[in-house]
């Protein structure tokens, strides 16, 4: 590792309310600097963000004032993609460019907490750790971790680092396949097909604005439901598990849930198109899929 | 009512003065305003030294330009990372109009560094609005009472240092508090399992156990609220004017259930408006220190009792439409065939026990105030009975088959001082299940020990009792019963058997391996397996562990006994039955006891020969060996 590697801290954005966007990014400083005075570790950040959304959210003034208000911090860059890439696309546009020695990938509304920065950067001397996510709050993520090594079988990409090399050498995120959902997931996978490990963080909470129901349950929109559907039948086909596929398809169908019925319909279409990417895992050394999840759970949500 | 008439206070008391001018004195309206009056005027003394000073100073900076909300924050800086979370929690508030009062209570030199580190970890956005205020003294209450003379809020609100909220906690409250000025506000919460990881840097982590549970998602019930707290603390925000106002505060008193208390009294007088929209989690730390660790069982029964003892003197003004859920609901119990079937408990006794077995000639009755759930018996006791007392043992009545529970005997002394003892502290002949006593059985008793060397005054014995005997609980506790209490005492050159130098141990009938803690030089140990006759031990091995890292190994026999040694056994047929091994007067760390225990049989009872001297023939043997 070099002595002060760069990190580039990277968001797409869809709409998001600038308000949230500036909480975010005073957040972030706030956890350089913490970084410099506690730890010094880190060299130079840069946070870039990439705008999805069919217009402008930040205007060029007001870029240009975060640039100036945060230049002793971090360099902030701005690109209008001019179309909706999804997170898949959005993060390989952005990470073709990074010059930063490790990526940061995370959800535009997150929060970090100030110490972030230090506490996720330290599983890296461990030269084994391919990636290292951050504990979400408010509602923590449920997926199991081994209390001890702190080891996952993936990591969410609401805020997770690994290197720029590593980034290169896995091609990205698979933007073909997945354009919102189980990105993170593919990526997770075969960064532990490369034989690197996944370290999930507890002491780097960050704040993720979610809320549950009066009964504590999610709360998913419609578009989350579809592309979380077709996130699933990809998954399955990819990592090698077409038992899954079909089962998924045959409730898809008979659910009477219209965005699961579109979602089995264009799996489908892909499929007699052959448009479908190339399985991966056989032997299922990484990929694991227990009912309707990809790893042990503490809790069921 | 005309709808044109002005509805705010001073014109509200402006035509009560007209309309009730001629109130009789004695009528319930005029005693509930002499008793308002009372609680303005006559203000706690501690309030008015302690905390009346701060909510003066602190006046020029309430009013326009103040927050909406002061969240009072109580850390020990004994769990960083929690505080750390709790913070970051409130960075991510969508509404901003607070405040926060961080309260370091009794923190020593490192846990004020590491709070002062975290503050200043903060995004200078939350920490210009931090106030830190170091408290040195006091309960744990003492930092609620100064963080709310402190405010500057409208609205104050309590988040402990372990809990997290979601980012809409603030901007709930303040949404209510527009609609609902000077109501105490209550949101929906979940209940989440928590536990803290160790890891390498020596910091604790923290880790969700399960999942978030909607515990306290309910609409508030005042009468339902008396018995029991359902709403916890950071569901709550509370108008500062109730405390810096009128004067109601924290009761420092209580080691726990604080906040239920202060809530029910300020609730009487403000009235609660939900928010039915659930803004926090409150963390149940499995393996942390909480409250639930640091006091004990008889501590929060004593709590509860004064709690309750000061709600009943309150006159309360009930909600609209609470009477009829109340009615309904207690028409709901009496078909469910309750509370009617508790037992009848009107006359309770209490034996006094000075060493030997209980009598009649030594007991006192009283008739217990009683509402057919809890019960309350008070037993004052003269100069000729309290000489040497050591033990009483309470019979809550005559019958069986109930369940006792939430139990707190009080001892008071002659000196003013009092011991408040609980079912964990006491013996029965009942099934002891979590904080209940299941009796199955008729001539239901509890036996507790006093403090023989001071004078004892009176007793009260407070409890709730219950008939509501379900087929897994009966099951239960006959499991229970079938056992016995193993006692172990030890002896040395200072002191001979005696119950403060013993240690009981339930054990179930069948295979036992029980452990006995016990931290003194022993030159013999006693084994009472149980006190009934009609059993036996059999294949019974002891491990005595010594402090110096030594183990002695006994077995049955080289035991003395008031049983009769059978092959590999020693069954009982005398009451007190007993096992004694002498031992060379090291100091011992603890005994290890194992073996099966069984009851006998009648036949197998009837078989074993009468041993008219017993135990005492046994141990005038072993005596006069060793003065020899």
């Amino acid at each position: 590792m070099n002595q002060n590697p760069t990190l580039q801290v990277q968001s797409v954005i869809y709409g998001n309310e600038p308000e949230s966007l500036y909480k975010a990014i005073s957040n972030l400083a706030n956890a350089i600097r913490v970084e410099r005075e506690q730890r010094g570790f880190l060299g130079q950040v840069t946070l870039y963000y990439g705008d999805a959304s069919p217009e402008r959210v930040l205007s060029e003034a007001e870029v240009e004032q975060i640039r100036k208000n945060y230049q002793d911090l971090f360099q902030f860059k701005y690109r209008v993609f001019g179309f909706n890439s999804g997170s898949a696309k959005g993060h390989n546009m952005l990470g073709e460019e990074c010059k930063s020695d490790y990526m940061l990938i995370m959800n535009p509304d997150v929060i970090m907490s100030p110490r972030t920065l230090i506490e996720l950067m330290y599983p890296f001397l461990d030269e084994e750790v391919g990636m290292v996510e951050a504990r979400q709050t408010p509602i923590e993520h449920q997926k199991e971790y081994d209390g001890e090594t702190l080891e996952t079988d993936w990591a969410t990409t609401a805020c997770a680092v690994f290197s720029k090399a590593l980034f290169d050498e896995l091609n990205g995120f698979d933007s073909e396949t997945f354009f919102l959902y189980c990105d993170d997931l593919d990526f997770s996978w075969r960064v532990r097909l490369a034989g690197y490990k996944i370290i999930y963080q507890p002491l780097a909470p960050v704040f993720h604005a979610k809320r549950l129901s009066v009964k504590a349950s999610w709360q998913p929109t419609k578009a989350e439901q579809y592309y979380s559907a077709e996130a699933a039948l990809l998954m399955a086909h990819k990592w090698s598990n077409p038992g899954r596929v079909e089962q998924l398809l045959q409730v898809y169908q008979n659910s009477q849930n219209e965005n699961c019925e579109k979602a089995a319909a264009h799996f489908i279409e892909l499929r007699a198109a052959d448009k479908l990417p190339e399985p991966l895992d056989p032997e299922h050394r990484v990929a694991k899929f227990i009912g309707d999840y990809y790893t042990e759970n503490r809790y069921i949500l | 009512m005309n709808k044109k008439e002005p509805k705010d206070v001073a014109s509200q008391l402006d035509r009560l003065k007209r309309n009730l001018a001629g109130l009789p004195e004695n009528s319930a309206l005029n005693r509930y305003f002499s008793w308002l009056n009372g609680q303005v005027e006559h203000k706690d003394a501690l309030y008015l030294k302690d905390y009346a000073p701060i909510i003066a100073k602190e006046e020029a900076h309430r009013g326009e330009g103040a927050p909406f909300l002061s969240v009072i924050t109580r850390t020990q800086g004994k769990r960083p990372e929690m505080l750390r979370e709790t913070l970051l929690s409130l960075v991510g508030q969508t509404d901003e109009d607070f405040e926060v009062l961080l309260i370091g209570h009794k923190l020593d030199q490192q846990q004020d560094k590491l709070v002062q580190q975290i503050i200043g970890e903060q995004p200078e956005e939350l920490r210009r609005r931090i106030r830190f205020i170091p408290l040195n003294h006091g309960t744990r209450t003492t930092p609620l009472n100064t963080g709310f003379a402190y405010a500057h809020g409208q609205y104050i609100a309590v988040l402990d240092d372990d809990d997290i909220v979601f980012d809409n906690w603030v901007e709930e409250f303040h949404k209510a508090a527009r609609k609902n000025p000077g109501s105490i506000l209550h949101a929906y919460v979940f209940t989440q399992a928590w536990n803290t990881i160790a890891t390498d840097s020596g910091q604790f982590a923290l880790r969700a156990a399960q999942a978030p549970v909607a515990s306290h998602c309910d609409k508030f019930d005042l009468l339902v609220q008396t018995r029991e707290n359902h709403c916890p603390l950071l569901s709550l925000a509370f108008p500062s004017f109730y405390f810096q106002k009128m004067g109601i505060m924290f009761d420092e008193r209580l080691t726990t259930t604080e906040d239920w208390d202060y809530f029910m009294r300020t609730a009487f007088i403000a009235g609660v408006k939900d928010v039915e929209t659930p803004t926090a989690i409150y963390r149940l730390w499995t393996n942390a220190e909480n409250s639930s660790t640091l006091h004990n069982q008889q501590e929060w029964a004593k709590n509860y009792y004064l709690i309750q003892d000061k709600l009943a003197d309150m006159p309360i003004l009930i909600p609209k439409g609470s009477r009829k859920s109340v009615a309904q609901e207690t028409m709901n119990a009496i078909n469910r065939g309750w509370p009617y079937r508790a037992p009848r408990i009107h006359t309770c006794r209490l034996y006094l026990g000075y060493g030997g077995p209980f009598s009649e000639e030594h007991v006192k009755t009283a008739t217990a105030l009683s509402n057919g759930i809890s019960f309350d018996a008070q037993f004052p006791l003269s100069e000729g009975e309290v000489q040497n007392l050591k033990q009483i043992r309470f019979d809550v009545c005559d019958e069986g088959m109930f369940v006792v529970q939430n139990v707190l005997t009080m001892v008071r002394y002659s000196d003013g001082s009092c011991d408040y003892l609980s079912i964990d502290d006491c013996r029965s002949n009942g099934a002891q299940i979590q904080n209940a006593i299941c009796f199955l059985n008729m001539d239901p008793w509890m036996v507790w020990e006093v403090n023989a060397s001071k004078t004892v005054q009176s007793v009260r014995v407070v409890g709730e009792t219950h008939a509501n005997m379900t087929p897994a609980l009966v099951r239960t506790a006959a499991k229970f019963l079938s056992g016995a209490e193993f006692q172990l005492f030890y002896k040395n050159d200072e002191h001979g058997f005696a119950e403060n130098h013993s240690k009981r141990i339930y054990t179930a009938d069948g295979a036992f391996e029980l452990t006995f803690p016990v931290g003194e030089a022993v030159t013999a140990l006693r084994l009472d397996p149980g006190e009934e006759t009609g059993c036996a031990v059999r294949d019974l091995k002891l491990e005595i562990l010594c402090e110096d890292g030594k183990v002695i190994h006994e077995t049955l026999s080289g035991a003395h006994t008031n049983g009769v040694k059978q092959s590999g056994q020693v069954a009982f047929n005398v009451a007190d039955p007993q096992l004694i091994w002498k031992l060379p007067g090291q100091k011992v760390r603890e005994v290890k006891a194992s073996g099966t225990f069984t009851y006998l049989s009648d036949d197998e009872l009837k078989r074993l020969p009468i041993r008219a001297a017993g135990l005492k023939e046994s141990v005038r043997a072993y005596v006069k060996k060793e003065r020899k």
